[in-house]
């Protein structure tokens, strides 16, 4: 198969469990933009996310970051995107709107009253919301970018968060890295998700990128995430961003214990591309699952491909 | 408006530059020449503004130390379409990096693109940051010191100008701008103190002897002043040679 494949999208229709529509400049190229690539890519439908964080242009930089990681200017909490999100989305027609499954994110969660925010957004742009999220938690230099404390999926602030999930029956997607990038040696933020998960059993979760990021690395990895879907029935996990490349499939070669892992959990299992914004990159990066959903049982596939992310996320819940 | 590219197995439909980019992210960067060059033309009814350029530059000159010709020549002579702000010359310098890149690129854009990406002196400035060597000189020839002066009114902003270039090259645009508008830049001692900080000390002692008695007062009107800007900006010798030229032509007309 030639690298151009890839522009030319999935041959299994999928849903995007992990899409982010703004990007850290809280600029969009807008939705119609994104179902023209969905189209292209043979995904039928996406859970869509802000971005709760706004990347600053600081004083000292002559020229504008373009990412988070461009230049040391601070990122701060910025809860107009999620008014941005319901905007976007209500420009669309009904039968686009339902290709989409969004979901509130911008806040700050290590603030109490952070659940107003929520309530706010039901009540002013009501009968939208498919469930919370993206939520940064533990997120290597992003974390260290934001003003504030340091997130953590434990922090007492979100417990009131974790409860109006359970009230609306909102799936919560989390981003919590197991370890820090300079600790390689054990899990050292396993500990923060197992207290969140067991204090709040029944809350729908979905730990996004299987808890890891850029730089991170713990030993025995598949086998905790083997523990966790198994120990904790209220969990699923998404396969987006760089877990595939590094864990599921490195260097194009899968995994045989993952494999196991997603066949036996497919029903817990969803992919996602994890784009920001640059919606030209959705169907190379759906596509590249291709190889994984192949090896899958036809079972399997259809959960992991879509049933899975279609059956926590595609209810309007509020 | 699209455009077929194949690579390898595959053929796909290039539609914009955003695609363009995905296409030469996939594909290997040995494979950047195959891909623009299938293009021709048509890369710039695709790459419609600067910000695509740059993105489309950033992408194809991933690769390490190889020259960077070849892509550029696919873009041909349609270059000044998408190098049309001071900000996007900068960063393309920037981007290129090899003198003989930078050198192609500029005789590309020619005087006419060039001129028509300046509209400050920073402009100029921020141009100059990522030349050396001959590069620099190339540039001003360019875009020519007749059309540099109508952006320098005083020593900061020829300054800007000057700091980048070295010291041999310094003294080749003093002598092209003539000390007479090198002095017209000169009406505040904030000029004189922007000259002796800026130049190096060869030149200030050029800039010393063009000083007549009617700038010295102008520029320092105050004998306390000498010995301050002497002690922060001068050589012993520069210093020395101020002060005489000073006491000689200045002093009598002063309190």
């Amino acid at each position: 198969m030639g690298a151009l494949r890839g522009m030319l999208g999935s041959k299994y229709r999928c849903i995007d469990a992990h899409l982010h529509v703004v990007d850290f400049l809280q600029d969009t190229k807008g939705l119609q933009h994104c179902l023209h690539y969905m189209d292209k890519g043979n995904i039928s439908h996406a859970s869509i996310f802000g971005l709760p964080v706004s990347k600053g242009w600081e004083s000292w930089e002559r020229h504008p970051p373009e990412y988070y990681l461009a230049d040391d200017s601070k990122c701060y909490y910025y809860s107009a995107v999620d008014a941005f999100l319901a905007m976007e989305l209500r420009a669309l027609d009904p039968s686009q709107q339902a290709r989409f499954f969004p979901m509130i994110g911008g806040f700050n969660p290590c603030d109490k009253f952070a659940y107003k925010h929520i309530e706010r957004i039901i009540r002013y742009f009501p009968g939208i919301w498919h469930g919370v999220g993206e939520i940064l938690f533990r997120h290597d230099d992003l974390t260290n970018l934001t003003y504030g404390d340091p997130s953590r999926c434990n922090h007492p602030a979100m417990d009131s968060i974790f409860d109006l999930c359970l009230e609306h029956e909102f799936p919560i997607c989390i981003h919590q890295n197991i370890t820090s990038v300079g600790t390689k040696t054990y899990p050292k933020w396993l500990h923060e998700v197992e207290e969140t998960f067991n204090r709040h059993p029944k809350v729908q979760f979905v730990w996004a990128h299987c808890g890891i990021s850029r730089g991170v690395y713990t030993p025995l990895y598949y086998q905790i995430v083997k523990r966790i879907l198994e120990h904790y029935g209220n969990i699923c996990v998404d396969l987006s961003w760089i877990v595939y490349d590094e864990f599921i499939c490195p260097k194009g070669v899968l995994d045989d214990h993952w494999l196991e892992l997603c066949e036996g959990y497919s029903d817990r299992v969803c992919i996602g591309t994890d784009v920001v914004n640059r919606f030209e990159y959705l169907p190379a990066t759906i596509q590249k699952y291709d190889m994984f959903l192949d090896a899958l049982s036809e079972s399997a596939r259809e959960d992991v491909a879509w049933k899975t992310a279609f059956r926590l996320y595609s209810p309007v819940r509020a | 408006m699209s455009c077929k590219i194949c690579y390898e197995d595959d053929c796909v439909e290039i539609e914009n530059a955003d695609e363009l980019f995905v296409a030469l992210d996939l594909t290997p960067p040995e494979a950047d020449g195959v891909i623009l060059s299938q293009m021709g033309d048509k890369v710039f009814q695709l790459i419609r503004n600067d910000s695509e350029f740059l993105l489309i530059l950033q992408k194809a000159f991933g690769t390490k130390g190889e020259s960077k010709q070849p892509y550029l020549r696919c873009f041909g002579n349609n270059l000044g379409h998408g190098v049309t702000t001071g900000k996007t010359l900068s960063k393309a310098l920037a981007l290129l990096a090899e003198e003989e890149d930078q050198a192609y690129f500029l005789q590309t854009l020619g005087t006419e693109g060039l001129r028509r990406c300046i509209t400050t002196v920073a402009d100029i400035a921020e141009a100059l940051e990522w030349l050396y060597g001959k590069e620099d000189e190339l540039f001003l020839d360019l875009i020519g010191w007749d059309f540099i002066m109508r952006f320098i009114h005083s020593m900061e902003t020829l300054g800007m100008v000057l700091k980048h270039l070295e010291k041999s090259e310094e003294a080749a645009a003093l002598g092209k701008i003539g000390w007479p508008q090198v002095l017209d830049c000169m009406q505040t001692p904030a000029d004189l103190t922007y000259a002796f900080s800026g130049l190096g000390q060869e030149n200030v002692h050029a800039l010393i002897e063009h000083l007549d008695a009617r700038k010295l007062r102008q520029l320092i009107p105050v004998r306390q002043e000498l010995s301050r800007i002497s002690q922060r900006y001068l050589s012993n010798a520069n210093a020395l040679y101020l002060k005489e030229r000073y006491d000689r032509l200045a002093e009598g007309g002063l309190s």
